[in-house]
């Protein structure tokens, strides 16, 4: 007997209209997914009622409507025979089974790969599939998995490889690094005071040199990008809507504001993807009940599942990802922030770079800019400071193969080799950072992705301080992390990944710090020119010290003009000349980085979101 | 490291023996621009002044060719270290339009180029010129922000080859102005990142002057080239410097222009070289065929078709072996150390004199032109 296409089913039971369908119909001819998949995520039916009208047609039987009595009924050693990565790559759940038949679980009983996975791990076993919801599919991992996935997210990367991980700040030997270093200095200082002090402005000028001059080459080559860029241009209509594979979208939320939940339930809406083939994951930690309501009440469509995140320390945004990561379903996956839009057709593009590039690129990142530029002064100089590094360092670092710490949001992932890192660091507070230098000293690489997604720029000072010393202490942690062993690090990416590190991940929050010694000395030789301090400032140390002073401002500040130039944000180019006086916030919010590494080192401070949606609405 | 890095090295380091060898050749005959003399003088004092090494430093300007000096030291070192960053930046260009790599041998082996070489300061200017333009116009081929980076910090370094540089900046503007169309917004964008590097140099020179002096426009008396940038208030000097400029400029300027650009742009360089020559060389009709042959050459010269290139290439070798013709024989004034201007004068006479002149000006000469060597003093 042939059965009734669902599609006349549901139409018979008019739980769709003929233009639902014929849209749906449309769609499947592009796309080539399950007619029923592409209904549910256009929200012309719930899962439920699909899986009902698929039972009365006979083909298989839904199984989710008594969860609780399903759950007793689950086989536990029939679990232990899977990695519960299994059950997301595939989408099933083991059921029971006995000596002729084998019961699973699944949205998708037609899956090709999941009967053959399941054919190769159970040969002479019938298989029975009965209909299950994504959600509940959730349901059941979170049930029996939830401990482990919690161990996991928590402390699989420290036993796996502890070395990697930032639970300890400093490691014994580090400790007497620093010991060693400090008294020297304290010797120094009490006995030979002149000399003592001419090092330590040698060193500081020399080091900020080296990072202008670095910075200079990696944005000469970042500025080359555009021009190669047509290397992959010609990937990117390759890729047929049919061909595009599961994308998975991890959002971490935590005390999210209505307004921003409203925003980011459009901009997932508005994402130019297959939504059936959208893997789209809310996390929300278990105290946060705000934020679940606010994601209720905007009722965000079918390919949004929330996974609900348990109470743990650290509470940190890398935490709730590896804890995401093990729902995840997608071959790739990306992160985004609450307050993020992506443009649109991201994630396409994504795909296409991924397809044209060699399998050791495991990471895309994404520029980054503001969609409230012009907000105000604060959030100008922001502009003008993303701008610069998305658009020229990290191009220069990739076109360099160097190591590229990746930026906060917007990261895509091949699925599976995120997974064999061990995902993210729940002890670093950069644990993008950490990622992207982890991955480079494994061996793999981190591509850059010519679409942007755009965020919202802090426009406090408090609330950017907070966010920023967060930032550069995560840099220092990070930097700590993989100089445990330099040697290592040598071997596995060379001379040039080692400099990075010590440069761009050192660098950064020591030079912005030194920034701020070094402004005030020059004001005081500026306005008082006393014999003190020219007997300091001499020969080899002056020399650099207008290096840094002379270049070092120069690039700064022609780079981010350039850089918004190009991003045709024209405005925003006077206020560049201005950038010096940022220069200086960022190095007050560095050194309360430094003072936070010692006295809270996994104190995640938490950047408020939705302000300017605030002021919007105040207007 | 690079499979190109060592080939390249060997060349640089053939182009600066070269350049050397050529300098030692050309003062033998006594036709080398004493401006190295004057740079390589300033470097010793500046290594044997202790103490006062920053002032030295900070208040010399022009200060490329200062730092050149620095690293040359001794006189006949300055042109061969300033000729091989010349060949080095050229072939950054060349190998940037996808040019044939033949072309940087031709301009090397040119004697107007080997020439210049000993005037740092006006070869570094017209250098700097032709790589901005050079820049801009691939810019605004390719629409790489990359090209217009390079051009900004040409500018902005540019700014310490000559004070001349800065009315370059004019027709830098016209020249994006007339030849590009983006919308007025985006020309005044252009025109103010275009505009930062050399206004930043500037004022840090200023700054700097102010610092050491009290005066931040110390600079423009004191330096070597006091006499040249005193304007505007000696209208006559500085008229007399400009045309100075274009005259030192011809020496390598139909060669880059006409090689780096294209379509509207090598029609506007070409319109601008033959205005130049007429006004420029009438005294000097020595020098316009071999000028036109090189125009002609260049013009000639299209890699994708084998008849114009190897006419291209002869017309060029003529050209250039004229040049090499004159050079070896002739001590005619136009490659003479003491031009025929600085002829009608005696080291004795004032500077003010020697510099605010009334004769009539051979504006082609490679003497002492507008700035004195310390010796003359």
């Amino acid at each position: 007997m042939i059965s009734k296409p669902i599609g006349e089913i549901l139409l018979e039971k008019n739980l769709i209209t003929k233009e639902q369908l014929a849209q749906a119909l449309e769609l499947q001819k592009e796309t080539g997914s399950l007619l029923g998949e592409i209904l549910i995520s256009l929200g012309f039916v719930n899962p439920i009622q699909l899986y009902q009208v698929i039972t009365q047609q006979g083909s298989f039987e839904y199984a989710g409507e008594n969860l609780k009595l399903l759950t007793q009924k689950i086989d536990p050693e029939l679990l232990s025979v899977f990695s519960s990565q299994d059950f997301f790559q595939f989408s099933f759940f083991p059921y029971r089974y006995n000596q002729d038949e084998l019961e699973i679980l699944t949205p998708n009983p037609k899956n090709s790969s999941l009967q053959h996975f399941l054919e190769k791990k159970f040969p002479e076993k019938k298989l029975v599939f009965k209909l299950i919801t994504l959600y509940e599919l959730d349901w059941l991992a979170h049930i029996f998995f939830k401990d482990k996935f919690l161990q996991e997210a928590t402390s699989g990367l420290f036993y796996r490889s502890p070395e990697e991980s930032a639970i300890r700040v400093f490691t014994p030997v580090q400790w007497i690094g620093l010991g060693f270093l400090c008294a020297l200095i304290v010797i120094g200082i009490f006995t030979l005071p002149r000399l003592t002090v001419l090092i330590l402005l040698g060193l500081a000028n020399l080091f900020y040199a080296m990072n202008v001059i670095f910075r200079f080459v990696l944005s000469s080559s970042g500025a080359k990008l555009d021009a190669t860029s047509s290397l992959f241009k010609k990937n990117e209509d390759k890729i047929r809507s049919g061909d595009l594979p599961i994308y998975s979208i991890l959002l971490p939320l935590y005390y999210e504001p209505q307004s921003v939940i409203r925003q980011l339930t459009t901009a997932i809406r508005n994402l130019d993807y297959p939504p059936e083939k959208l893997d789209v994951i809310f996390l929300i930690e278990e105290d946060d009940h705000e934020t679940l309501i606010h994601c209720k009440a905007e009722k965000p469509p079918y390919n949004v599942r929330f996974v609900i995140v348990p109470e743990g320390i650290p509470k940190t945004k890398p935490r709730a990802c590896n804890f995401g990561l093990a729902f995840a379903r997608g071959e790739f996956l990306t992160i985004y922030d609450a307050e993020d839009i992506p443009e649109r057709d991201q994630l396409k593009k994504s795909v296409a770079y991924f397809r044209s590039s060699s399998p050791d690129i495991m990471c895309f990142q994404n520029a980054l800019n503001f969609y409230n530029a012009n907000q105000n002064f604060l959030t100008r100089l922001f502009t003008l400071e993303y701008s610069y590094w998305f658009d020229y360092l990290l191009p220069g670092l990739y076109i360099n193969h160097l190591p590229i710490p990746l930026g906060g949001t917007s990261n895509h992932f091949r699925t599976q080799i995120l997974r064999e890192l061990g995902g993210w660091d729940p002890y670093n507070v950069t644990e993008d950072a950490d990622l992207g230098m982890r991955a480079s000293y494994r061996g793999y690489r981190v591509g850059v992705l010519p679409s942007t997604t755009f965020e919202e720029a802090n426009s406090q000072i408090k609330n950017w301080i907070r966010q920023r010393s967060r930032w550069l202490k995560g840099y220092l942690q990070t930097f700590l992390v993989h100089n445990r062993h330099p040697l290592q690090v040598i071997r596995n990416s060379g001379w040039k990944g080692w400099f990075t590190l010590q440069v761009f991940i050192g660098g950064t929050t020591l030079g912005q710090a030194c920034s701020l010694i070094l402004w005030i000395l020059f004001f005081i030789w500026l306005f008082n020119r006393g014999e003190f301090l020219q007997s300091y400032f001499s020969g080899p140390i002056l020399y650099l010290g207008v290096f840094n002073l002379i270049i070092g401002n120069f690039l700064g500040i022609y780079l981010s003009m350039l850089a918004v130039f190009r991003r045709g944000i024209d405005k925003l180019i006077f206020y560049s000349l201005l950038n010096p006086l940022y220069w200086w916030l960022t190095s007050i919010a560095a050194w309360k980085g430094i003072f936070q590494l010692f006295t809270r080192p996994f104190f995640w401070e938490k950047t408020i979101h939705g302000l300017q949606l605030e002021e919007k609405q105040d207007e | 490291m690079n499979k190109k890095t060592i080939p390249a090295i060997i060349f640089y380091v053939f182009c600066f023996f070269l350049f050397y060898f050529f300098t030692l050749l050309a003062r033998e005959k006594g036709l080398i621009s004493s401006e190295v003399d004057f740079y390589s003088n300033r470097a010793q004092i500046f290594f044997s002044s202790g103490a006062e090494q920053p002032k030295i430093l900070f208040l010399a300007y022009p200060f490329l060719p200062f730092f050149f000096a620095l690293i040359g030291y001794f006189p006949n070192l300055i042109p061969p270290v300033i000729g091989t960053f010349a060949v080095w930046l050229l072939s950054k260009i060349i190998i940037n339009k996808n040019l044939p790599p033949f072309f940087i041998l031709l301009i090397i082996s040119s004697p107007f180029f080997l020439l210049s070489i000993s005037s740092p300061s006006y070869f570094l200017l017209a250098l700097f010129i032709v790589i901005v333009i050079a820049y801009i116009v691939q810019y605004h081929e390719t629409q790489s922000i990359y090209f217009f980076f390079l051009a900004g910090i040409s500018l902005g370094v540019g700014t310490l080859t000559h004070l001349s540089f800065l009315w370059f900046c004019i027709p830098v503007i016209i020249f994006q102005w007339l030849f590009f169309h983006d919308s007025l917004s985006r020309k005044v964008s252009l025109f103010l990142v275009s505009l930062f590097p050399p206004s930043f140099f500037l004022i840090t020179i200023l700054f700097f002057n102010w610092v050491f002096s009290g005066n931040p426009f110390l600079f423009l008396n004191t330096s070597p080239m006091n006499l040249i940038y005193s304007f505007p208030e000696f209208l006559t000097t500085s008229s007399y410097n400009l045309l100075m400029f274009f005259s030192k400029l011809w020496f390598i300027y139909p060669f880059l222009g006409l090689l780096f650009f294209q379509g509207k742009v090598r029609i506007f360089w070409m319109v601008s070289v033959i205005f130049l020559s007429f006004v420029l060389f009438q005294n000097q009709l020595l020098f316009l065929p071999i000028s036109f042959l090189t125009i002609i050459g260049l013009l000639l010269w299209n890699k994708k078709s084998g008849y114009q290139l190897i006419t291209g290439i002869i017309v060029f070798l003529i050209a250039s072996g004229l040049g090499w013709y004159f050079f070896l024989n002739r001590q005619d004034s136009y490659f003479s150390a003491q031009g025929s201007y600085q002829n009608t004068l005696t080291p004795n006479q004032p500077i003010v004199q020697r510099t605010t002149h009334t004769v009539p000006l051979s504006f082609i000469n490679f003497g002492q032109d507008a700035y004195l060597s310390p010796n003359y003093e």
